[in-house]
């Protein structure tokens, strides 16, 4: 088996189709960094006039709001108020309330140094929570509540904290960093979720339906072994291919971003927004809402993402081959297969024309994959996708062995 | 011993039965000609023999082992060129052969025997893309000769082959016919066949032909005399023989085997002046042309 793994590899890596598509994402990955630090720069311009703007707002609206409420409290009466608003005005209230919270964090976020001592003070609470949890005086919540989290976001907070109150960094108001790491998680985060299925349909659709049209599939139909050996070395010679890929992808595009621009600090910390599935560097556009927000270092981030996108493209590589090895015409399988991938995900595009980039829109199921992977809370679904994904992938390896060990196969 | 044990197969494709019911067998060390006109069956027999295809009924045994049940074990028996080579067009020739070595766990020493056997030299190195068919050929062929099987398939072996690659091949597979291998030789080529199979199978219309129901085929002689027409009155009593004068110094003779002396006899009489005697056709194109008289 190991022969037939080695022989398709070696027709993979001379395929002539092959070499171009590989050429042009190369390319591609090559022109990436500069284009990445223009739109970073963009983003800060945007950032910048959002504060501006949602500033603006909020001042607004709480002085509407504040008159609104005092002119509906006309009795209201400070020195007899027992605490107990009447209960028609309860919801005014408390969003007069937080609105005035939001106010105040959204200046705070421009003072440098009283930023600082927030971080401090949160450092601070944090670590007597993290001190109280580890001797069992208080429980854990739920970690989407985020008052006092799980240990492993307090653990991230404390982390975060300590690192930007060391580097002196005001994480709303640091410029983007357009060095090597940010870069490659750009690269995961944004690019590969749309790339990495298009780069497995364009090299594998075919790795049968080439082989019929060239008549070199009785080669391999006449060798002495089992047909699922013969279709488990092709799986498994493309996966390693697309594997080799996607190393040389990343690999050149952050030796390309490292010489451009540096290549960073593998602890630099990143922000998720769980729950908006979001997870922009710590400098990104700031979004001061009740979701979850956690600080990972770039590295660690970068890591589950790698794990993430090798058990898409297990599962992905695994369906691409085994559809493709029941289409005889090459053309058809080139043209049908990544059909059936890109009609999902063109669809919501055209639907909702000019959409704001929220990948949340519009990467559909079976591309967000990856991304739900990495949207999952923490590590534990991460491995949970991935028993979800290998299953599937034995699934359909066994449904096809079985299929073509009892029908006429591909020829 | 037989080496191929064909029993009952049938094979249907969308409903359509395109083998119906064969059965044969093939005897080791023997070369077993595989004969029928285009679209008879005989590229799909080779490929249910093979496991390319599966039969919807039937056994398959090669070397005792039945195909379905024991693949593994039946196809190392087995090595072949079917329907056109079976090459990797963006690869070179030895690319190609290092394969089936990697594969069938074969020296470099075998390899290089089978390289100078196939005598493509130096164009070993280029893409098999820009090989000719009857290069195409030889490497197909090396490749199958480099397996070592002990039952060899070829299909339409001398397509694109030249004059002195059909000779070579004739003697090779004999060669190998001696050295114990059964070889399946499918051909159009009658006179091919006719020259080195030791028996032969015919295909109709996806169904074999049994040659004992074939009545014996008469052979048609070309008789250049100077006395043509009075061979023709001679001859003009015995039964079962056809004469017809081309010329004056022409006559086409066709008998079965039984008559041959009886004709000989006379025509050969000095009165007769009989210059030269030719055999027209080999006796497979006369079996070929009794079987599919309509077809022809």
């Amino acid at each position: 088996m190991a022969s037939l793994i080695k022989m398709e590899w070696t027709r993979l890596r001379k395929n002539k189709k092959n070499l171009i598509v590989l050429g042009i994402f190369l390319a591609f990955v090559l022109l990436l960094p500069s284009y990445h630090k223009k739109i970073d720069e963009k983003t800060v311009l945007q950032r910048d006039s959002i504060y501006e703007a949602s500033l603006s707002y909020a001042e607004t609206e709480r002085s509407v709001i504040a008159k609104e409420y005092t002119d509906t409290l006309e009795d209201f009466d400070p020195d007899t108020f027992d605490g107990v608003y009447p209960k028609e005005n309860q919801v005014r209230q408390d969003y007069w309330t937080r609105d005035i919270a939001f106010t105040q964090k959204q200046e705070l976020a421009f003072g440098r140094e009283e930023w600082i001592e927030e971080a401090k003070a949160t450092l601070g609470k944090d670590r007597n929570m993290k001190e109280g949890l580890e001797r069992g005086l208080i429980r854990e919540r739920n970690s989407q509540t985020h008052d006092i989290g799980t240990l492993q976001e307090l653990d991230n907070r404390i982390r975060l904290n300590e690192y930007l109150i060391e580097h002196g960094i005001v994480p709303w108001k640091t410029e983007y960093n357009p060095a090597a790491y940010p870069f490659l998680f750009y690269l995961l985060n944004t690019i590969l979720p749309v790339v990495l299925p298009i780069i497995i349909c364009l090299l594998c659709s075919d790795c049968f339906s080439s082989e019929v049209e060239s008549g070199s599939i009785k080669m391999w139909l006449l060798m002495p072994m089992s047909r699922w050996k013969i279709y488990a070395s092709k799986l498994i010679a493309n996966l390693l291919f697309v594997f080799f890929a996607l190393a040389m992808i990343l690999g050149l595009g952050v030796t390309a971003a490292g010489i451009l621009h540096g290549f960073g600090e593998a602890n630099y910390p990143i922000s998720v927004f769980y729950e908006a599935g979001q997870a922009n560097l710590a400098a990104g556009i700031p979004e001061i809402t009740d979701i979850t927000v956690d600080y990972l270092p770039i590295s660690e981030v970068i890591g589950h993402i790698l794990l993430s996108d090798a058990l898409f493209a297990l599962s992905f590589v695994t369906i691409v081959v085994s559809v493709g090895s029941f289409i005889r015409q090459s053309n058809t399988a080139v043209t049908v297969l990544p059909l059936l991938f890109a009609i999902p995900a063109v669809l919501p595009l055209v639907l909702h024309p000019g959409g704001n980039g929220n990948m949340d829109r519009w990467v559909p199921p079976c591309y967000g994959y990856a991304y739900d992977v990495w949207k999952a809370d923490g590590l534990g679904k991460v491995y949970g996708m991935a028993g979800c994904g290998i299953t599937a992938a034995l699934l359909v390896f066994a449904a096809v062995s079985i299929t073509m060990k009892r029908k006429d196969w591909i020829c | 011993m037989n080496i191929l044990e064909v029993g009952h197969v049938t094979k249907r494709f969308h409903k359509k039965t395109v083998i119906h019911d064969i059965s044969f067998s093939a005897e080791e060390g023997k070369i077993l000609g595989f004969i029928g006109p285009n679209g008879a069956g005989k590229t799909t027999t080779l490929k249910l023999i093979t496991n390319i295809l599966i039969p919807d009924s039937g056994s398959i045994h090669i070397a005792g082992f039945d195909i379905l049940k024991e693949r593994e074990k039946a196809l190392a028996n087995v090595a072949g060129v079917i329907e056109n080579p079976a090459l990797y067009l963006e690869l070179s020739g030895y690319d190609n052969l290092r394969f089936i070595q990697k594969m069938y766990r074969k020296s470099n020493n075998d390899m290089e025997r089978i390289v100078e056997t196939i005598g493509l030299g130096h164009a070993m190195r280029q893409k098999t893309g820009r090989y000719s068919l009857g290069m195409k050929q030889r490497l197909g062929l090396g490749m199958a000769l480099l397996a070592d099987p002990k039952f060899l398939i070829l299909d339409e072996p001398t397509n694109g082959l030249d004059a002195s690659g059909i000779i070579e091949l004739r003697e090779l597979i004999r060669k190998k016919a001696d050295e114990g291998v059964t070889v399946l030789l499918s051909s159009h080529i009658l006179s091919e066949v006719d020259k080195i199979a030791d028996d032969v199978v015919f295909i109709k219309e996806g169904r074999i032909v049994d040659k004992s129901a074939i009545p014996p085929a008469k052979k048609k002689y070309i008789i250049k005399a100077g006395n043509a027409k009075r061979i023709q009155e001679q001859i003009a009593s015995i039964g079962n023989v056809d004469a017809a004068l081309l010329n004056n110094v022409v006559i086409e003779i066709c008998m079965g085997q039984e008559e041959f002396a009886k004709v000989m006899q006379l025509v050969c009489q000095s009165e007769n002046q009989v210059q030269d005697i030719q055999q027209e056709g080999t006796q497979l194109e006369h079996i070929y042309q009794d079987i599919f008289q309509e077809d022809a």
